[in-house]
């Protein structure tokens, strides 16, 4: 006890907590919270929860999909039964202890895409479709006119080599878990498991894809030509091979040529894990998207220069990380509020309102031009457009009304960012927070969440209370949106107050 | 005008049948301009010293000269009322596009299998048509590639590959299959325009506000320099494709 309390007290431990009080902590108001995380380990906290849950379509199609694959990969796995059950019982306990489960709950699309991935290699070969060979170069051609991985490493030096390989065989590992600490800190709370989310969905759709269509990537092309291929065959680490050259030692060549997924071209996860992790940076910190497209762009010259993939497999894998992050944003995405310096400086989540954003919509509200400088090629402009909404959910005469009624009542131009400008400091956040604070009927902890599982990235039975989940704006159901669109009423019959 | 009619009858109202347009073309401008960035690293063999020819090279000039556009357009997709000429633009260009890419599709196709895939594959056509029909003798060449693994028998091992007949229906089943989702795309695209400047039409008519030009007018044609002469450009080539389009489908 002694030697944890001296540990604890030593500056090295007390020097960054009271930074991390100081610049994130404070920023919490002291009746909120929605910004806290769980420290129960009582198991039936769970349990009862998960009795006493309804249990809607959507989650039993997103539980009963991510249960099978496991359930998949339990079996094929050759490992004893005396090693597999141990394991899998170890990890429902995870799930099982508040604790733990409000993050595995949300992670379990990239716990399911892990499992797969690395078990891919155990499936039967006998299971496994016929491998393509030409398929990926052919189609390479007629799309885009020329073999781009071809084009790229027609000339490799030692210089290009160390370029190609920090982010592809660097910042590419660490990366997801670098976005996923900013989402932490600097998103709304609820955020972290809408990355969770898209990003587990989107590199399992890729593995899945991958094993029923396998294809050989550039260097097999390299290698043997356009020959046959078999499942027999080893892998090869392409122009990562040069670095361990360059190094002297083994760090990719060993791991590539026993790759679970040897055939596993198309698409490309290296570019669907970038072209996520820019998307959810884009729409964090848009300020600096031409940095986050630098990075993607650097990784695609990479991925092709070091014969790893085809362009089209790149353009697969963005496409997918598009469409699945675009599927997240409109469903389960909470809006960033610019004003806001972290997590903790949130007093309620708002979420998309279509109709809001939709320019179609009789209900669009209008973007003022300062928000194009805040874009991430336009795919959150939404963000400045609902700065405002904390504001006016400040002045009681806006309380009752739903977005179109507010609309209808002022002028547009009132809704725009230039004529409240706030910069995204803890000075002005603290300012507003207090604002809140001393206006007890404007308290947000009132609104409680009846039904987080909307509100949730993932799905989840674990966390349906205290999370105070403002659905002012909320129309998340892409399924729902043909019935409202139809409609000239906003979404404001879903408010929960 | 018997066009248009027709036109108006198979634009999708929403995208996918369910999805508001706005997201469609969110989707498909982004695609659109991951796509067009290919452009880039093809233009890249003027340094690696990689061979093109002059169809690729403009085909790869051509991609990186719409990618300005479309990003514009992205950038925009929200901004009232200044979308209106920008997706105006994006629209006739993607139009343009899906029409001059139908024929480079086929030009490739043709370059594909009479140059590139002739070459590459040195007379290995006959011997995986040969080993199509005669399963089991086709195994060897994949042995000696492989490093062999004496378990398991060739036969096997030739099909755990793609028969040339199958990489073929993939091939030309996925150009069919791209090229009428682009199609597709582009109807998207230009149902969302057309309500757009119908939408426009209205605003201008209604608002006093919007009665003028945009607000981006005076700026833009007030300013000097090379930059101000690009922006002035292009913002006639969007005004001009807007009034295009006004009257096309007036």
């Amino acid at each position: 006890m002694t030697v944890a309390s001296t540990i604890l007290r030593s500056r090295v431990i007390q020097k960054p907590f009271q930074l991390f009080h100081y610049y994130f902590l404070l920023e919490k108001p002291p009746a909120s919270t929605l910004s806290d995380l769980q420290f129960e380990t009582d198991i039936s906290i769970s349990l009862n929860k998960f009795k006493h849950h309804n249990w809607s379509i959507k989650e039993v199609c997103h539980y009963g999909f991510l249960s099978s694959i496991i359930f998949f990969v339990f079996i094929i796995f050759p490992a004893s039964f005396l090693i597999k059950i141990p394991i899998l019982l170890s990890f429902i306990l995870c799930f099982l202890i508040p604790l733990t489960s409000q993050f595995f709950v949300h992670a379990l699309p990239v716990f399911t895409w892990l499992a797969l991935f690395f078990s891919a290699g155990k499936i039967p070969t006998h299971w496994k479709p016929a491998i393509s060979v030409k398929v990926l170069p052919a189609m390479e051609t007629i799309l885009y006119g020329d073999n781009l991985s071809d084009v790229l490493a027609t000339v490799t030096n030692s210089f290009l080599d160390l370029v190609a390989w920090f982010p592809y065989g660097i910042v590419h590992f660490s990366a997801p878990f670098v976005v996923a600490a900013f989402i932490f800190l600097f998103a709304p709370p609820t955020s972290l498991r809408s990355f969770g989310f898209a990003f587990g969905y989107m590199n399992l759709i890729g593995v899945l894809t991958q094993i029923f269509f396998p294809a050989a990537a550039p260097w097999y092309k390299n290698l043997y030509g356009l020959q046959p291929a078999n499942y027999s065959m080893q892998g090869s680490p392409g122009g990562l091979g040069r670095i361990d050259e360059l190094f002297g030692f083994d760090m990719y060549t060993t791991t590539f040529s026993n790759s679970p997924v040897i055939f596993g071209a198309f698409p490309s996860l290296h570019s669907g894990c970038a072209i996520m992790d820019v998307l959810f940076l884009c729409w964090l910190f848009p300020k600096y998207k031409y940095v986050w497209w630098t990075y993607g762009s650097w990784l695609w010259w990479s991925t092709m220069y070091l014969t790893h993939h085809y362009f089209i497999d790149l353009i697969g894998g963005a496409a997918l990380s598009l469409i699945v992050f675009e599927y997240t944003k409109y469903n389960h995405l909470p809006i960033v509020d610019p004003a806001k310096f972290c997590r903790w400086s949130y007093v309620e989540i708002n979420k998309i309102d279509i109709q809001t954003i939709d320019p179609l919509s009789s209900s669009y509200i209008s973007v003022s031009d300062t928000s194009d400088s805040e874009n991430n090629l336009g795919l959150d402009d939404n963000v400045t457009r609902f700065v405002n909404y904390p504001y006016l959910q400040q002045q009681p005469i806006f309380q009752a009304q739903s977005s179109q009624s507010i609309a209808a009542q002022l002028p547009v131009e009132e809704f725009e960012m230039s004529s409240i400008s706030v910069p995204r400091s803890r000075q002005s956040s603290r300012s507003y927070i207090a604002g809140v604070v001393a206006h007890d009927d404007v308290d947000v902890s009132s609104h409680e969440d009846n039904s987080s599982l909307e509100n949730s990235a993932t799905p989840s039975v674990f966390d349906d209370e205290h999370h105070q989940i403002s659905s002012t704006t909320s129309t998340t159901s892409l399924e729902d949106l043909a019935s409202q669109a139809s409609s000239l009423h906003p979404s404001s019959s879903k408010k929960n107050r | 005008m018997t066009f248009v009619s027709n036109l108006n009858r198979v634009l999708p109202q929403k995208f996918l049948g369910f999805i508001p347009l706005f997201i469609g073309v969110e989707i498909i401008l982004g695609i659109g301009i991951l796509n067009k960035a290919g452009g880039v690293y093809g233009i890249l063999s003027i340094f690696t010293g990689h061979p093109i020819n002059f169809w690729q090279w403009l085909y790869n000039m051509l991609s990186i000269l719409t990618l300005p556009f479309y990003i514009s357009a992205l950038l925009n997709l929200k901004s009232k009322p200044r979308n209106a000429r920008k997706i105006s633009l994006a629209s006739l260009i993607y139009t343009v596009d899906t029409l001059v890419g139908l024929f480079f599709t086929i030009y490739f196709i043709l370059f594909w299998f009479s140059v590139e895939d002739v070459t590459q594959s040195s007379g290995d056509y006959v011997k995986r048509a040969l080993d199509d029909l005669t399963p089991g003798s086709g195994g060897i060449i994949s042995d000696k590639l492989a490093g062999s693994v004496s378990s398991t028998s060739s036969s096997d091992l030739s099909s755990q590959s793609a028969s040339l007949v199958r990489e073929l229906y993939v091939i030309f089943s996925s150009t069919i299959v791209i090229t009428v989702v682009r199609i597709y795309f582009n109807l998207v695209i230009i149902s969302f325009t057309k309500a757009l400047l119908k939408q426009d039409l209205n605003d201008r008519k209604y608002h006093e506000r919007l009665n003028g030009d945009d607000d981006d007018e005076v700026e833009i044609l007030s300013a000097t320099g090379l930059l101000a002469g690009v922006h002035r450009f292009v913002y006639n080539l969007e005004r001009g494709a807007k009034d295009t389009l006004n009257s096309f489908f007036s």
